[in-house]
């Protein structure tokens, strides 16, 4: 990883949140309106509305352009590369990324150019409900991938397997993350004056605790903090006062503002995005990803599965070397001029200097020699390394003849 | 219908999920796990600045199931002259006048009914950080695997191990 990276770890992580609450409620709002406006022919067009004017005074009306499909895809592109960035997700390919942006943006721009069409003209025609409904489908069903990649950020143990076993992408977690996906669109669809849309807002904030919980239950076990359960008390008191703000003007029947909704919805999608990077930094530590391979392994390693770990992490290197060996084995407790935990090794190692096998053999079995020190313990070292040391030692005095 | 109904139904509702996510905060052993040893003993310096081998320490990890924790007095060959000033030495070095065990928390457990060997596994040439993560970099060890069937399985399915029934389950 880069230093600048590793210094500006935490903005980065900040701005992949900014970025993903932004797509979130942007992405949202388009795929709820579009899903509402299909069945909406039928249902929502009853009320004797004039179209096209109105629709300037209800709801946020920054998404009609198709600047703003621009301005989508960019938000979606910035996040998965701040992800990437954050959390040095290989789990896929460049290539597999890009190909489900460009699925994405197909999506966005069929919804944004039919969009038009069924907001001014009073007739949509066929072809244009088709392209939205196939358009909606497609973003829909990237979220839920998208979503259930994000899952997966919080089983890195399951990483490596993922080439042998696709399905393990999916998850129940990922799952329920869209349900709650859904729910926000709607909320943001629901913003609006008609009665009947507001009903969504409260429906979707009834909803949400029964999401909030499952999504806890389903939360892996080394993902879940102290603070993830506060975040989703958090979000939780976020929906009900939603559903409180908006029953007294769906019971009195009368049009209220809008703004205390919208900021509600806005919190509950930052406390969303909020709770998922917790988990995912308790979950992506330096620590939990030692280990892994990754890009996980290929096919070819199932005939040898020891290759591929021993070369990742090479557990005896061919080539030991004494000086090496001795700096991380033995320095512990030994100096040559002076006593540490043992005694100072030029004056031990004269009696040795005749044959390096009784140094190899102390060395692979210490005894008791001196009742002025402790034992040393047995280290474990191999025939190879207790020899490659022991020459080291009976080198080591030759160039430093002369102790202090 | 009374006025107050509605908002008292929604506050009753609401107040019923954050009672039960309170509940699930209390009962749900991670919240409140405790992780804390009898003696502080780092690992990082033990395996990552002194680079002493795990198996110095976890001696039986190549040679049979359990991985073994090392006896008090291996500590103290070492730590008979280190650190002696130290509180958490002090409390070593009382254990080892008193001839009495370390009782180290577990944190690292399956289940009584599932067959689970080291040797095996190390002999076949897994890493200790493929199930257990970078312990030389945790002051403190802690779990950064499940130990769940879907793990056991999915290395095993993938490296080509038995996924019998029988070789886990006793
Ligand atoms: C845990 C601390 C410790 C470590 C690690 C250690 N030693 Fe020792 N070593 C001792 C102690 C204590 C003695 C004194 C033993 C005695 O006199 O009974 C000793 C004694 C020796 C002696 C002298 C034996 C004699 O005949 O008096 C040699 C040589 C030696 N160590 C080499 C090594 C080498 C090489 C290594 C690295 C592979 C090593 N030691 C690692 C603690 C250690
Ligand atoms: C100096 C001795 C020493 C060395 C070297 C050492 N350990 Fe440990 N290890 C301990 C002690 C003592 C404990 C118990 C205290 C604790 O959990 O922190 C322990 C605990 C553990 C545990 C948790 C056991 C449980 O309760 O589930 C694991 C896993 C572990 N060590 C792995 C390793 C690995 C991997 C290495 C090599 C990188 C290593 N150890 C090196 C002494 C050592
Ligand atoms: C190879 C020698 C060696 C062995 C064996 C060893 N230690 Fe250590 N230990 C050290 C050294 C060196 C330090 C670093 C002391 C320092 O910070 O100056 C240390 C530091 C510590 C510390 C931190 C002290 C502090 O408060 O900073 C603890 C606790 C400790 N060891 C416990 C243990 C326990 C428990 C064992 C037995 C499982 C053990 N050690 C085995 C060499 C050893
Ligand atoms: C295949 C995965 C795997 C590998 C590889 C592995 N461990 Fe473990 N380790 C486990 C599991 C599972 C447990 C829990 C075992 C139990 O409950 O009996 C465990 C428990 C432990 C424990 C504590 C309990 C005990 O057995 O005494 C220590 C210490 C430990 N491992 C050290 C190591 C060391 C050191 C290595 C590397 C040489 C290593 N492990 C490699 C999976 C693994
Ligand atoms: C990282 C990969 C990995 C993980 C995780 C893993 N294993 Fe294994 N396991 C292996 C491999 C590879 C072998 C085959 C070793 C051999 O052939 O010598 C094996 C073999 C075994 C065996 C002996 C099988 C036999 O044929 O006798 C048992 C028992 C076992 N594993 C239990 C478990 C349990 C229980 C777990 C989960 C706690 C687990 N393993 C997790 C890789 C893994
Ligand atoms: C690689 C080892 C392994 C194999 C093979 C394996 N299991 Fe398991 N199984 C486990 C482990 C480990 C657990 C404990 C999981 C936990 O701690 O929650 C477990 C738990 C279970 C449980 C839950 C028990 C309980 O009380 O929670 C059932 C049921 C189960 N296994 C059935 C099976 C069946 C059926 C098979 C054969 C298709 C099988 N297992 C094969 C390792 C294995």
């Amino acid at each position: 990883m880069l230093p600048v990276i590793q210094e500006q770890l935490l903005l980065i992580k900040v701005m992949q949140g900014a970025c993903q609450t932004l797509l979130c409620l942007s992405l949202g709002y388009l795929v709820g309106e579009a899903l509402l406006s299909l069945p909406g022919k039928a249902l929502f067009t009853t009320s004797p509305l004039l179209p096209a004017p109105s629709e300037t005074s209800s709801g946020p009306k920054v998404l009609t352009g198709r600047r703003a499909g621009l301005l989508i895809a960019l938000i979606m592109a910035c996040n998965l590369l701040l992800m990437k960035i954050a959390y040095r997700a290989a789990l896929f390919t460049g290539p597999f990324w890009g190909g489900v942006t460009v699925l994405f943006i197909i999506g966005l721009a069929l919804i944004l150019a039919t969009r038009q069409h069924l907001k001014g003209a009073h007739s949509a025609g066929r072809l244009s409900l088709i392209a939205i409904a196939a358009g909606d489908l497609l973003l829909l069903s990237i979220c839920y991938f998208l979503l259930n990649a994000e899952s997966l950020l919080l089983t890195p143990e399951t990483w490596p397997f993922l080439t042998s076993r696709p399905p393990l992408l999916l998850s129940w977690h990922g799952t329920v993350r869209f349900a709650q996906f859904t729910l926000l669109a709607l909320m943001l669809a629901g913003l609006d004056r008609r009665h009947n849309r507001q009903l969504l807002i409260f429906v979707a904030a009834l909803l949400w605790p029964l999401t909030q919980v499952l999504e806890l239950l389903l939360t892996p076990e080394l993902a879940s903090s102290p603070n993830l359960y506060l975040i989703a008390a958090l979000a939780l008191m976020t929906s009900a006062g939603l559903g409180l703000m908006i029953i007294r003007p769906l019971l009195q029947k009368r049009p209220s503002s809008l703004t205390l909704p919208l900021t509600g919805i806005i919190i509950l999608a930052m406390l969303w995005v909020l709770g998922a990077q917790t988990a995912r930094e308790n979950t992506l530590t330096v620590a939990s990803l030692a280990g892994l391979q990754l890009p996980p392994v290929t096919s070819q390693a199932t005939a040898t599965p020891p290759a591929t770990q021993a070369a990742a992490k090479p557990e005896t290197s061919p080539a030991v070397d004494g000086a090496q060996l001795f700096q991380q084995k033995c320095s512990v407790c030994h100096r040559f001029d002076q006593r540490l935990i043992g005694p100072p090794l030029n004056s031990v190692l004269e009696k040795y200097r005749p044959g390096k096998a009784k140094l190899t053999g102390f060395l692979r079995t210490p005894q008791k020699i001196d009742p002025d020190y402790p034992t040393m313990p047995n280290l474990g070292l191999t025939e190879q390394e207790a020899g490659a040391i022991a020459d080291y030692l009976l080198d080591h005095k030759i160039v430093q003849p002369t102790p202090r | 219908m009374p006025k107050w109904l509605p908002h008292s139904l929604l506050y009753a509702y609401f107040g019923g999920f954050i009672l039960l996510i309170a509940a699930l905060a209390w009962f749900r052993p991670v919240t409140h796990q405790d992780n804390s040893q009898p003696i502080a003993f780092p690992h990082t310096v033990h395996a990552g600045q002194l680079g002493l081998a795990c198996n110095f320490c976890h001696e039986s990890v190549t040679q049979g199931p359990q991985a073994g924790m090392p006896t008090v007095d291996k500590c103290v060959s070492c730590h008979q002259a280190i650190a002696t000033e130290r509180p958490e030495i002090q409390k070593l070095l009382s254990y080892h006048e008193k001839g009495e065990p370390i009782r180290w928390r577990r944190i690292h457990q399956v289940p009584d009914f599932i067959y689970f060997t080291h040797k095996r596994h190390v002999r076949s040439g897994l890493d200790c950080s493929a199930c257990h993560g970078a312990i030389e970099e945790m002051k403190e060890v802690r779990r950064v695997r499940s130990l769940q069937m879907g793990w056991c399985l999915s290395c095993h399915r993938s490296r080509g191990a038995s996924f019998d029934c029988a070789t886990c389950h006793k």
